[in-house]
């Protein structure tokens, strides 16, 4: 019990904050707790949250990926206009996908091969394929995406449930297996700690970063599908300041950015609380002036509940390192 | 020493701050739509509708000279500002057949954010010497020193669409807060006077969210206080996916929500989207009268949008600077005709919806 709770302190603090909102909202307005409004929380928190898995991943190697909400674009208009053109469903997502994938390969090769800062190549490369998008697509949304590839996408799977939440979970457990379980989760685990010293342990580090910037994009082309999906539509000049919801996402789910420390479930936790926030202030006929107020604080407490556990714990752990210490002195 | 350079550090940074303050009260109390500005520009109380004055306006005499004229747009990307473009060349091509030498030159920022851009080629406009320059600037204040440099010069500015500002000597635009208006009306019949109606708003440095907002609540508040209820109110960021997640949480909380207004076509068809997978009869009315929009209403899919016409409104545009280089006075504000397309009109041209077609009034 004890050792799940510290080694999963920072994700269970965003569940704590979750629970309460739910509570707070539920107290102010007793529709929100209806199962189809719960439903519809988890719903909307599928696009941020694939986009903010893939963020958790770049920002765990210390870096920032500010390219994917126009990637999110561009896959969207590709993605509508191979629908349009009547492609084979079965090539068409695995190929949206591989698109998405090579895009982040290259935002990884421009930052370790090129040696440019994330910051600076991601910000160029936003640029790069939003004018994509909008040389793609001539500057108009790319309509009427046929029903039969909105479907596999955006099927029900209940009321109000689609079977885009499916995806969103499964990638989820995918990426998480991978963080937890394989080499190349602990390299990324290890380049975010200090990537000098992963570098002079044997971690392959260009070849890791590269692979976490590609599979940034890859939750961003799933997102895009789904987007895709649910509004039938491929429009260049949509997920602007979408880079900025996945990185609060990661924040609020207690991704450390300067790296090395966070988890995916944090995030999609995060990405859940997020959404809540939202449904919770239309139910309660907050101002949208409000609203940004209120997300700005709670990604500032977010943060804050967490450095103050973490001085808890490390006052614990001092505490008991000095018994120890007067233990063996009396032994002596 | 240490106390003499202390000093003038803060003489310098005392001066920094009074030099801009006397700058804007120097520049201020002199401009064109000084009073428009402070009365707000969809709330003016000396604007007119250009299907009102239409027939006053004097016959324009006709102009000998080659008029040059520069419009300096937002960016092609976005569909309307392609459509002003047609609008201005097709003025432009109205006034030479009537005899006028007249060319324009129609140039728009790269993006929706290139401000910088934007301040460029105007100031490139203002340096090859164009008579009269159109202008649609990005943000209420990008433009500002190629506008003082306008005034310098002595080049006059007419304002198109968006971002009124205090230095141009009229601005042809669209009526944003009765645009807000008519949808509400449009809404209001179309649920029979009673229940629950939203409104999903764009957040921008332009005004002209805010004003359709005030126009749609105003309606209510006017002439159906009690029976239609407003139960939100929530910024959609101008984004297709964030309507999207607002309508479908209204309909989640309001099953009985009769109808959305939009202050874009883009969120207008997200929030159909939305609305069609959950079948609800709700009625969707956007703003802008795009393509897109115009289409879907064909297909029975969007209900309605507010149609601004902006072929129409860059003509009209081109009209009035034709006409202050010509010597004549127009109003400081002139609101281009816009109506709301339904399916019942929506296949009628311009000319059957205002009953004439556009045309200036040469001499």
């Amino acid at each position: 019990m004890k050792m799940i709770y510290t080694k999963y302190r920072r994700e269970l603090s965003t569940l704590a904050a979750l629970i309460l909102a739910i509570i707070l909202f539920s107290i102010l307005n007793n529709s929100y707790l209806s199962v189809s409004n719960q439903v519809t929380i988890i719903q909307q928190a599928v696009t941020y949250g694939l986009m903010g898995i893939g963020m958790t991943l770049v920002i765990l190697t210390g870096g920032i990926d500010l390219s994917v909400g126009s990637g999110l674009a561009f896959v969207a208009c590709v993605a509508a206009q191979l629908a349009k053109a009547g492609m084979p469903i079965w090539i068409w997502m695995p190929l949206c996908l591989l698109i998405g994938f090579g895009m982040g390969l290259v935002n990884g090769f421009l930052i370790t091969k090129m040696h440019l800062q994330p910051f600076v190549a991601t910000m160029g490369t936003m640029s790069v394929y939003r004018g994509l998008a909008y040389i793609i697509t001539g500057g108009f949304p790319v309509l009427g995406v046929p029903q039969a590839y909105r479907q596999p996408l955006n099927a029900k799977i209940g009321a109000t449930l689609t079977v885009s939440v499916l995806y969103f979970i499964i990638f989820a457990l995918i990426i998480a297996v991978m963080m937890r379980k394989t080499r190349l989760g602990a390299h990324t685990y290890a380049i975010g700690g200090n990537e000098e010293a992963a570098r002079l342990s044997g971690v392959k580090t260009d070849r890791c970063k590269i692979l976490m910037y590609a599979f940034c994009m890859l939750g961003t082309a799933l997102a895009a599908l789904v987007m895709v999906g649910r509004l039938g539509t491929g429009d260049p000049s949509t997920g602007q300041g979408y880079e900025m919801e996945a990185i609060a996402a990661a924040a609020i789910g207690g991704t450390s950015m300067t790296g090395g420390r966070g988890h995916v479930f944090g995030t999609v936790i995060g990405a859940i609380l997020f959404s809540a926030l939202k449904v919770g202030l239309i139910v309660l006929r907050i101002d949208t002036f409000y609203q940004f107020v209120v997300t700005g604080l709670v990604i500032v407490l977010a943060a804050y509940i967490d450095i103050l556990q973490g001085r808890l714990l490390v006052e614990r752990r001092g505490s008991s390192v000095k018994f120890k210490v007067a233990d063996a002195e009396a032994k002596k | 020493m240490k106390t003499a350079k202390r000093t003038l550090m803060y003489a310098l940074a005392l001066g920094l701050v009074i030099l801009p303050m006397g700058g804007t009260l120097r520049a201020d109390d002199e401009l064109p739509g000084a009073e428009v500005e402070k009365q707000g520009y969809d709330f003016y109380d000396g604007a007119v509708q250009y299907n009102d004055i239409r027939e006053e306006l004097p016959a324009i005499p006709k102009l000998e000279d080659k008029i040059e004229l520069g419009f300096a747009t937002k960016t092609f990307e976005n569909e309307f500002w392609r459509m002003e473009k047609e609008g201005a060349e097709q003025g432009a091509q109205l006034f030479r057949d009537a005899g006028f030498d007249v060319e324009i030159d129609v140039r728009g920022a790269q993006t929706e954010s290139d401000e910088e851009g934007q301040l460029t080629l105007l100031m490139d406009m203002i340096n090859k010497g164009y008579k009269g320059i159109l202008v649609s600037g990005i943000s209420a204040s990008n433009l500002v020193p190629g506008f003082e440099k306008a005034r310098q010069d002595g080049v006059d500015l007419t304002t198109v669409m968006d971002a009124f500002t205090p230095y141009a000597t009229c601005t042809v635009g669209a009526w944003h807060y009765k645009a807000g208006y008519q949808a509400a009306e449009w809404i209001d019949k179309k649920i029979g006077g009673e229940g629950k109606v939203a409104c999903i708003t764009g957040l921008s440095q332009a005004t002209a969210a805010q004003a359709r907002t005030q126009g749609f609540k105003d309606y209510f508040e006017k002439n159906n206080p009690d029976k239609v209820e407003i139960v939100a109110v929530q910024n959609g960021d101008w984004d297709r996916q964030k309507a999207y997640d607002i309508t479908q949480t209204l309909l989640q909380q309001h099953p009985d929500l009769g109808g959305i207004y939009c202050n874009n076509d883009t969120m207008a068809m997200g929030a159909v989207e939305a609305r069609e997978a959950i079948s609800s009869s709700c009625v969707i009315v956007g703003t802008d009268g795009t393509s897109e929009a115009m289409e879907s209403i064909k297909g029975g899919v969007l209900d309605a949008t507010i149609d601004f016409s902006p072929q129409v409104m860059g003509a009209i545009g081109v009209e009035m600077q034709i006409r202050k280089l010509a010597g004549q006075k127009v109003p400081t504000v002139i609101y281009a005709p816009q109506c709301v397309r339904d399916a019942e009109n929506i296949d009628k041209s311009f000319e059957e919806v205002f009953g004439y077609e556009y045309k200036p009034n040469v001499e």
